[in-house]
């Protein structure tokens, strides 16, 4: 599904990515959760605004579904169905949780304003209020918070917002930056939930970036570790978080961990 | 009811008509109390006004409100399209046209010049778009002064009166329903247009450009769109604007025209059709008070005051102050 070929990053001097090589989704059928880790300014992020098209990539390749999106731009991807959160949530703010929730269909929806104006899309509106409804609750809200002000929301909710909108832009890829910072232990676990079925369900390439160790051996099939910009391991979590350079890269040069 | 109900789908069009309906009526208030004698003669003018401004402020409310984009370019716009009208028009001399082929040419024309000037927001945004718009009101200002054989130069263009509907915009009462009513049919333009995915597009580049590309939208588009919307509603308040007053004159559309409409909206409020009214009763209300008071030179004085104290104790404009004390009621 993602081919990353030899993507080299610099911003000034620093190597962000360095000659970073990786194939996703290829090894398994029918969707599954990949885990992208590795210490802070380990390149994980910029890896991700790589394959979204944020940031240009000095060389190498990167190609979705057989299509090299290299030079596209982000909104370009985005129809291709390469959809992602960020590490700072950003909603529209001052909006409510339904509009936040629906723009997440907007690739599906567009240029048909004359007919949204005259009203001849009802049947169209009826069935996207559900499905967002239905988003909404499977997120973990209240029915009472569609109506809401996404600005009024807790903090673990607005992330849960950000991922509904992901969700509903029904992405071949959805790339989360760190979808589980700032959780409650219940919301991670509902997250967990809803990404594993977001992968087995709709077969979808879910790549997350995550701190938490534990969260993503529990639920990631593959993953790759990157550390100073270079990908260092890649494969099952108990194979790969066993090997000794990914320890002494996550967690220093100490033994006794 | 349950059927009228469902005829209704989710109050979209209801919104739509009990804003058009309210704007109406008030209009006929205005002129019931006029004509017995309540108020003066003078308050049909103000209203007419009123109504002329809220058309312009609503292209400033998608602009601003819906998109965050700053314009200080919107008199200009009113002043395409007041010298469109004057061009066009009866008297001035080139074409006398009836008021429905002069709207059609109005939008046009004010479409293509929010087209013009909002090209450079597909690349540019914040303080650099601002300058943009502003020079491009100079360059029209100053275009109306030096081509004075199309513009008339300082002297401006005469015009003769037109009407809609019947109604004569160039006597008060009359301009005043005809005002409504086009001001009427501008709410529900903005009304319906406010539930589209188009116009959720909009807020969505207002929030972050990124994130709006994120899930597809290419963000130079709903920036663009906005642009065209709201000199459009500029255009055809410019319309009214010329036939209201039968002359134009470059001094009316000049820096600090601009700078007002753009103090209006944030006083009213940018988000909401209320906060248009706030805005638009704002423009009328406060020169005509500072007038009163000592001179029309105090306008400025007065109204950058009511700005600050308006961004002190309600930050997004006083039309929240309204929705604030609904919320805590509820």
């Amino acid at each position: 599904m993602i081919d990353i070929d030899q993507v080299r990053i610099s911003f000034g001097g620093l190597h962000a990515l360095d000659g970073v090589t990786l194939q996703l989704g290829d090894d398994i059928e029918e969707g599954a959760v990949y885990g992208l880790i590795g210490p802070n300014g380990a390149g994980k992020t910029t890896l991700l605004n790589a394959l979204t098209g944020f940031v240009g990539i000095d060389s190498g390749r990167v190609s979705i579904a057989g299509v090299d999106v290299t030079g596209a731009s982000v909104h370009e991807r985005a129809r291709l169905g390469v959809v992602r959160s960020f590490q700072t949530v950003r909603l529209i703010e001052d909006e409510s949780l339904e509009d936040n929730l629906a723009i997440g269909m907007y690739r599906f929806r567009r240029g048909r304003a004359v007919a949204e104006m005259l009203g001849l899309a009802r049947s169209q509106r009826r069935h996207d209020r559900k499905r967002v409804a239905d988003m909404a609750a499977t997120l973990g809200f209240d029915a009472s918070d569609l109506r809401r002000s996404v600005t009024e929301l807790p903090f673990g909710l607005r992330r849960m917002a950000e991922l509904g909108r992901v969700i509903l832009s029904e992405p071949r890829v959805a790339l989360l930056d760190e979808p589980a910072a700032g959780l409650e232990q219940d919301q991670r676990v509902q997250l967990a939930d809803v990404l594993r079925s977001l992968a087995t369900d709709q077969g979808v390439t879910v790549i997350l970036t995550e701190h938490d160790i534990e969260f993503v051996r529990r639920l990631c099939r593959r993953i790759a570790v990157l550390d100073s910009g270079v990908n260092i391991a890649w494969g099952e979590p108990a194979t790969v978080l066993a090997q000794p350079d990914v320890h002494r890269a996550y967690f220093g040069e100490s033994e006794d961990v | 009811m349950s059927g009228l109900r469902a005829l209704l789908p989710r109050g979209q069009f209801a919104s739509a008509l009990v804003h058009a309906g309210v704007i109406v009526l008030a209009a006929f208030v205005v002129l019931v109390l006029q004509g017995a004698g309540v108020i003066s003669v003078f308050a049909s003018t103000l209203a007419a006004d009123c109504a002329m401004y809220a058309l312009a402020l609503m292209g400033l409310s998608v602009l601003y409100g819906w998109t965050g984009q700053l314009s200080l370019g919107h008199a200009a716009f009113i002043g395409i399209g007041a010298y469109t009208a004057a061009l066009i028009g009866p008297h001035t001399g080139s074409l006398p046209t009836p008021f429905l082929v002069d709207l059609i040419v109005v939008v046009v024309v004010g479409a293509l010049a929010g087209l013009i000037v909002g090209l450079p927001s597909i690349r540019i945004s914040g303080i650099q778009l601002v300058v943009v718009t502003l020079g491009f009101a100079e360059v029209f200002q100053w275009a109306l002064n030096n081509f004075d054989g199309i513009s008339g130069g300082t002297q401006g263009l005469l015009m003769d009166h037109t009407t809609i509907l019947g109604l004569d915009l160039s006597v008060s009462q009359q301009r005043l329903l005809a005002t409504a009513l086009v001001a009427a049919a501008g709410g529900v333009v903005v009304t319906l247009f406010a539930r589209t995915t188009v116009a959720r597009s909009m807020t969505a580049v207002r929030e972050s450009e990124q994130a709006a590309a994120s899930i597809g939208i290419n963000p130079g588009t709903p920036k663009l769109i906005a642009f065209v919307v709201s000199a459009v509603f500029a255009a055809v308040s410019g319309l009214l604007f010329a036939y209201g007053n039968l002359i134009v004159i470059p001094g009316t559309f000049a820096l600090f025209d601009n700078v007002f409409l753009l103090v209006a909206i944030i006083v009213g409020g940018r988000h909401t059709m209320l906060g248009v009214w706030l805005g638009a009763a704002f423009l009328v209300v406060v020169p005509e008070a500072s007038r009163e008071m000592a001179n029309g030179a105090l306008y400025p004085v007065v109204a950058g005051v009511i700005l600050i104290v308006v961004m002190i104790f309600a930050p997004r404009g006083l039309a929240s102050l309204w929705r604030r004390g609904e919320r805590s009621t509820s």
